[in-house]
């Protein structure tokens, strides 16, 4: 059934604006300002004084979000964001937190800014809510932002916010992520900015309407403490600055640090050469049962100090609950322009947009309209967008001596997510993400190997939990936790490796647990090469149905293979919901970074160093890296040469020539 | 009369320090001896008995003991110089030590580097995989056995492991501190396979939840408890030699110290060793002078480390990170949190002035040392605006180039922005200080508190010259500058007043309120392991404390806090008592209504310390005069605040000064160890010890 | 110039394979014109790539390559729908 766009929905569909024209809409609001000659004339000292408070600042309201919050993907894996934006709603300072997070907070408070300002008004203590992906804010439902004015002497100041996941917010499936979703009407309903703290208090109205459809609503409500905890500790240590060097100077830095940014982030761009990288990412399956293959398309044009992303040629919205927003298309861009291109330059997203121009065209599945699903958009499109945006940049950067070293090769192609509901050891019901795929493969790059289960490159800061705190926490016990032997795309530079997980239900008083398991990248890779090298490898989850756990582990043994779990094996599809029983095992492999470069031309030492060390297997060795071993583990030196020999003329059908003259 | 002596082994120095049951207080200083440390032990012992004119035998015939911070574990593990080990786990859980959680690719690194993602790496894992052997072997989160073990694997592992030359074997299984008769099992098998090699089990080492950490620290301890044996055994024979009739004690970072020969045994404990000395100086001091709240911070020239004490007790952790390994340990929590005085001032991509986190270290250190620095440093910019003296830095010891200061700065950051010399020092100064407010303040709010109830102590060469200016911004009411007789080997006197801590901890994660007898019983046991290890140490107590705590956290959320747990036989009212000090230390430290009670509460580690009270205890010893009106010894320009600019001020040599001494800002004290700088509108009295008290509260 | 780790531009326009100065292309607008292209299926990548495409879709999913004719050198790889063309390429404006 074809997606029909819902009349009237057009006015939440939002496209950020630059500053003037904030201004000029948020005509009902008075705003802060500072002229270009306050900007000029703010000393090296007062700058760097400020600049290093703000982002102290920026520090405080991320620590405290975790102290504060219930959610295990904030307080142990960092998944969340912490900006101050200036009075216009340009981010000034993001925290290292979801680089993805951080990037589209400001399109909410623009929105709010154009739409708010008569109605309901900005006042000291009032903070707004919102999880309206097409607003911006998030790039689901789930990602939750709150975001406050901070009002100084009757202006509008600067805006704080927060913004992280929350384990449910509703819809069909646990979790929010309804797998057989065909639309937004699944999934959790989005709420567009409301005021949800008027002067300091929380408008209980507001809240129970934001709980009700939950089925967490007293973590929900803690959560929502914590936000406006943070924002609060960001106010007060405002509030504090400039009374300490005056609203016009704190702002001239704001402003000046956006500036920086730009001005570096233009020269970093004008000393590579113009060019056009294209690329595509693509991804299987929209929903449950859905067998097509889809695509985002990027042409890259870089001119001058500036970067084109032009997404023209990217399929149409389409039933499911993997699309974007045009919030989670932005949020595909900026993590990679965050990490591979500002490893050096302060992360000041106002200033860095400025350099960048995207072209979009609306209906597409990284630029959808109402009512188009997308309860999965950050771990779907959005994080293929930045698959295809990371390709693109790694190949310009290749370009350059230097900034070459800042590239890395696509890393962990998506999320393999796995949502598991029930009744935990103690009787008590629970639902939670397991978050061991936060320890993706990290791409190659030109100079060394990806870093094994080294995370994502949206989260500098991720982690997983122990084991143990999984199987103390919830009715399941380990077979294995590992990485996984090939996994990282080969190449003269080996992408980073995923893991793998295999778990079975333990110990819960109904016997199995609820499983949600969504993760593309099954029929192709999804995390490429560069250079030549290869992707990583697939995303591959297995449900073995009726295994022989029971007799292995009376027999003494834990099986390290899926051969060995015996039982009958379903190859899971991409987005499916089940129920894992008693005699079930459920395998997880996610996905590694892809490779850098011709894998015969990486050093055979290196070769035999990674299946000694079971990274890379025999036959991956003989057949990729063209790498024969003695029985020692050492290197064969004249085998490889003619294997290698052997290998590249086969690449291209010409004959294998004799090599027994050696 | 009898002794008790504090050494410390500095990078640098090695400081002595002697306190007598009869009052009296003698301290020494001897060069550091790397890579053998134990020489520089021998001549610091000379030196104090030069000093009290005896002959070193003769000193350490009368010597009860010896209290030691040591660097050799810490070396050890930075320059991997340490014994090979095999390491056996549970099956399917090798890779643990390899994935570190993800955390190991960024853990302790600064900021910026944590932004360069790109370049991040993890470091290689502690075991190569060749010697990492999986157990078929299972036991479940309540401590049951699923899987018996394998013996006969485990077998053919240790002969595998003994044929390819490993020294020791580091056992760590799932659960096993909730059950650990697989590790107990394997380590009899490896005395009857290989009877040579020494093996460390999880259980016994670190036994508490999250089965990496536990690895980490059970492989590292296993890794360095030979290099400290081999440290510690020989050292101990030559002090006998020369008559020593007492006991070697070796500081550890959880603030007190142990004997010698249990040390290697609790490797993990000493990482901290050095960092504990001037911590447990801080404490006594604090005693003294009645502050109950405050922040240690110790800027050197190369590092700057920050430690808070509330209500009278340093705030420990008891996990650290080591190279980016995540480690538990019980460790006095002192954070480092820049880069001293040796912090260089840069010019970034784009046209600003930064200051760090990058150290021009010891070597080639600021520009002014002469020693081939030529990034301009903190300290040259002290230098270049007149507060600390070219010829009088730490007290004439070393000679310091202003010239070498000035054109640094000038080339690399005055010229670039358009700045005077002047300028340009002042602003690398007032950086320096705000940046300082930012990272002091952030170990204070995060430990849940509120820099306005602290006093803060600034101790280091680097440390006064700046304390005043960045506490005034961060808030404190009064700043201490120990001065006294012990300033020059502060460590060593905090390692002579230490006591004997030793701590045993265990996990055993249960809903909340636990059953008492589960309760009772858990900390019964580790109060009998305490109370056994007590008498081993064969030391005249003169009492002995035992502390329990426990590890709770609300099921939903991660983070555990660790609380306080009454002692004796306790019942359930008593029990429900330590969910509510959990609850109240929980909003305290996170915030208010950021506790999810409504998930209930769990209790997961617990532990208890012993403390015994050693019976010397040395006094500071009281300023020999009083002098109220003293007179400066000089003045000259000085900038010590960039909104006065250039002032004549006051220049007082502390030695002239005495207890009771009143001095104002501007003015700049100089004394053997340090400089104190005192900006105009703040005041500063000398108490009866020697300290330099500094009222900066409503003062900025 | 050195375009990524095998492909240089020179400076009178000619894309030449770095290992062994093959042309790859005469024309920034088409930099790999006589590169050799290959088309194999997915699985060929390595034991990396598990279960086969057509357990999850109908589409034809193949692994796509590109040589260098002087020395073999793989100069592009790609698993993609072989329905399609090829998306990924690169040009750079000038030789400069």
């Amino acid at each position: 059934m074809p997606l029909i766009q819902i009349a009237g929905s057009e006015r939440f569909a939002y496209q950020p604006k630059p500053a003037e024209h904030t201004r000029k809409l948020a005509s009902g609001a008075r705003l802060h300002t500072v002229s270009d000659g306050d900007i000029d004339a703010i000393d090296p000292l007062t700058y760097e004084v400020i600049r290093h408070r703000l982002a102290a600042i920026a520090g405080e309201m991320g620590d405290g979000l975790k102290r504060m919050s219930g959610s295990v993907v904030v307080t142990d894996c960092n998944d969340f964001g912490a900006t101050i934006l200036d009075e216009c709603g340009d981010s000034v300072v993001v925290g290292l937190y979801n680089t993805q997070l951080a990037a589209s907070v400001d399109m909410a408070v623009k929105w709010t800014l154009e739409n708010r300002s008569r109605q309901a008004g900005f006042q000291a203590g009032d903070m707004f809510l919102c999880n309206d992906p097409w607003v911006g804010g998030g790039l689901h439902q789930n990602d939750v932002t709150l975001f406050a004015p901070l009002v100084h002497e009757g202006e509008v100041f600067a805006w704080t916010a927060v913004v992280c996941h929350q384990v449910d917010l509703g819809g069909v499936s646990p979790g929010s992520w309804s797998v057989e979703g065909r639309d937004v009407f699944w999934e959790s309903t989005p709420i567009p900015p409301v005021k949800i703290v008027e002067a300091g208090s929380i408008r209980s109205d507001i809240e129970d309407m934001y709980l009700r459809r939950s089925r967490v609503p007293r973590l929900i409500a803690l959560d929502l403490r914590a936000k406006i905890g943070a924002n609060n500790i960001a106010q007060e240590r405002l509030t504090a600055l400039i009374a300490k060097y005056s609203a016009q100077t704190v702002k001239a830095v704001m402003k000046r640090m956006m500036n920086d940014a730009e001005a570096r982030l233009r020269a970093k761009l004008q000393s590579l050469p113009d060019g056009v990288w294209s690329g595509v990412a693509h991804q299987d399956s929209f929903r449950h049962s859905d067998r097509n293959v889809y695509k985002i398309l990027l042409t890259m044009t870089k001119s001058g100090d500036s970067l084109k992303f032009d997404f023209t040629g990217t399929d149409k919205e389409t039933e499911g609950f993997a699309n974007c927003t045009f919030a989670g298309l932005r949020g595909g861009i900026m993590p990679i322009v965050l990490t591979m291109l500002c490893g050096d330059i302060p992360w000041s997203p106002g200033g860095l947009y400025r350099c960048l121009d995207i072209v979009s065209e609306p209906g597409t599945i990284n630029n959808c309209n109402f009512p188009a699903g997308i309860g999965k958009a950050s771990v779907a499109s959005a994080w293929a967008t930045q698959n295809v945006v990371s390709e693109c940049v790694a190949g310009m950067l290749d370009v350059h001596p230097d900034h070459r070293k800042s590239l890395m090769c696509v890393c962990c192609g998506t999320w393999d997510l796995a949502v598991l509901a029930g009744l935990d050891q103690r009787g008590n019901p629970f639902v939670t993400m397991i978050c061991d795929s936060m320890a993706g493969g990290l791409g190659a790059r030109v100079d060394q190997d990806g870093v094994d289960t080294g995370g994502l490159n949206c989260i500098p800061m991720g982690r997983v939990a122990d084991v143990e705190i999984n199987e103390f926490s919830f009715p399941m016990l380990y077979l294995w936790r590992r990485e996984e032997m090939d996994s990282g795309g080969p190449g003269r530079f080996r992408g980073g490796m995923g893991g793998s997980s295999c778990f079975i239900p333990h110990d819960s008083p109904i016997g199995g647990v609820h499983l949600v398991v969504s993760a593309t990248g099954k029929a192709l890779p999804q995390a490429t090469g560069v250079s030549g090298g290869y992707p990583a490898g697939t995303q591959y989850d297995v449900l073995k149905r009726n295994a022989s756990i029971a007799e292995l582990f009376a027999a003494g043994r834990i099986p390290s293979s899926l051969e060995e779990v015996g039982g009958v094996a379903d190859i899971l599809e991409a987005h499916l919901e089940t129920h894992l029983g008693e005699r079930d095992v459920y395998y997880t492999h996610w996905q590694g970074g892809g490779g850098y470069g011709d894998p015969l031309l990486r050093d055979p030492v290196l070769v035999a160093r990674d299946v000694g060390a079971r990274k890379v297997s025999t036959r991956a060795a003989n057949d990729i890296y063209g790498v024969l071993l003695n029985a020692d583990g050492s290197t064969d030196e004249l085998a490889t040469r003619r294997r290698r020999t052997q290998i590249r003329c086969e690449r291209v059908g010409e004959p294998v020539p004799d090599q027994a003259a050696e | 009369m009898t002794y008790a002596i504090g050494v410390d082994t500095g990078g640098t120095f090695t400081d002595g320090f002697l306190a007598g049951t009869d009052g009296m207080l003698v301290s020494a200083k001897a060069h550091s001896t790397p890579p053998d440390f134990s020489r520089g032990f021998i001549n610091v012992l000379g030196e104090l008995a030069n000093a009290i004119g005896s002959s070193v035998e003769e000193l350490l015939s009368r010597t009860e003991y010896i209290v030691h911070g040591t660097t050799s574990t810490l070396n050890a593990v930075i320059t991997g110089d340490v014994a090979r080990v095999g390491f056996l786990t549970t099956r399917g859980h090798g890779d643990s030590i390899r994935i570190m959680n993800l955390e190991g690719r960024y853990a302790g690194l600064d900021p910026s580097a944590v932004q360069n993602i790109s370049r991040t790496n993890k470091p290689a894992p502690l075991v190569p995989h060749q010697d990492v052997i999986e157990i078929d072997e299972r036991i479940d989160h309540k401590g049951a056995v699923i899987v018996p073990l394998d013996e006969q694997g485990v077998r053919a592992a240790v002969r595998k492991l003994r044929d390819r030359g490993v020294r020791a074997i580091a056992v760590s299984l799932l659960w096993a501190f909730r059950n650990p008769v697989h590790e107990r099992r394997i380590s009899e098998i490896v005395q009857e396979e290989a009877p040579e090699l020494y093996v460390a089990l999880s259980h016994e080492t670190s036994p508490r939840i999250r089965e990496y950490t536990r690895s980490a620290t059970t492989i590292i301890n296993t890794q360095i408890g030979p290099v400290l044996k081999g440290y510690l055994a020989p050292l101990e024979e030559e002090l006998r030699a020369k008559k020593f009739n007492g006991s070697l004690l070796i500081m550890q970072g959880s603030g007190g110290c142990v004997q010698a020969a249990d040390a290697p045994k609790h490797a993990v404990g000493t990482l901290g060793s050095v960092l504990t000395g001037g911590v447990v100086g801080c404490l006594r001091l604090a005693e003294r002078l009645g502050h109950k709240n405050i922040i240690s911070t110790d800027m050197g020239g190369t590092t700057f480390l920050a430690g808070l004490v509330r209500d009278g007790k340093p705030s420990t952790t008891t996990t650290t990170v080591l190279h980016q390994h995540q480690i538990n340990t019980a460790m006095v929590d002192v954070r480092t949190i820049g880069a001293g005085g040796g912090a260089i001032a840069w010019i970034d991509g784009g046209g600003n002035l930064r200051v760090g986190p990058r150290s021009a270290g010891a070597r080639p250190g600021p520009v002014c040392y002469g020693e081939g620095g030529h990034e301009p440093t903190v300290t040259d910019a002290d230098l270049v605006l007149g507060i600390i003296n070219a010829d009088n830095f730490l007290g004439g010891r070393k000679k310091l180039s202003k010239e070498l200061a000035a054109e640094a700065i000038r080339t690399k950051i005055s010229e670039p922005l358009g700045l005077t010399v002047e300028q340009g020092a002042a602003a690398i100064y007032a950086i320096q200080n705000a940046q300082t407010a930012d990272l002091v303040r952030s170990v204070v709010v995060n430990g849940g508190h509120d820099p306005r109830d602290f006093v803060l102590y600034s101790f280091g060469g680097a440390g006064p010259v700046h304390a005043v200016n960045y506490s005034a911004d961060l808030g404190v009411s009064e700043v201490v500058v120990p001065l006294g007789s012990t300033a020059a080997v502060f460590s060593a006197y905090g390692l002579a007043s230490s006591d004997i801590v030793l701590t045993a901890e265990m996990s055993d994660p249960n809903n909340f309120p636990v059953d008492p007898g589960t309760l009772n019983g858990n900390f019964e046991k580790l109060e009998a392991e305490l109370a056994e290890r007590l008498i081993k140490q064969k030391l005249r107590l003169s009492s002995v404390i035992f502390e329990r705590e426990a590890e709770l956290r609300y099921t939903m959320q991660m983070a555990e806090v660790t609380t306080p747990v009454p002692e004796g036989t306790l019942g359930e009212a008593e029990i429900a008592g330590i969910g509510a000090s959990f609850e109240q230390l929980y909003e305290r430290i996170y915030g208010k209504g950021a506790g999810f009670s409504d998930a209930g509460l769990q209790i997961i580690t617990y532990r208890v310390r012993a403390v015994g009270i050693l019976p010397i205890r040395p006094d500071l010893a009281a300023h020999e005069r009083a002098v109220a009106n003293p007179v400066p010894s000089s003045t000259r320009k000085v900038f010590l605040d960039t909104r006065k600019g250039w002032q004549d001020t006051a220049i007082y040599d502390y030695r002239a000064l005495g207890s009771g001494s009143k001095l104002s800002g501007p003015a700049v004290i100089e004394t053997p160890t340090t400089t104190v700088a005192l900006p105009e509108g703040f005041a500063g009295v000398v108490d009866t010890y020697g300290n330099l008290i500094i009222r900066v509260a409503n003062c900025a | 110039m050195k375009i990524d780790d095998n492909v240089r531009l020179q400076s009178d326009g000619n894309i030449v394979c770095s290992h062994c100065g093959h042309q790859l292309g005469t024309s920034v607008g088409n930099p790999l014109a006589n590169a050799i292209r290959r088309e194999r299926p997915s699985q060929d990548a390595g034991p990396g790539v598990r279960a086969p495409a057509s357990h999850f879709t109908e589409r034809p999913i193949g692994l796509r390559q590109a040589f260098c004719p002087g020395c073999y050198v793989l100069l592009a790889t790609e698993i993609a729908p072989t329905d399609e063309p090829s998306y990924r390429h690169w040009e750079l404006s000038s030789a400069d």
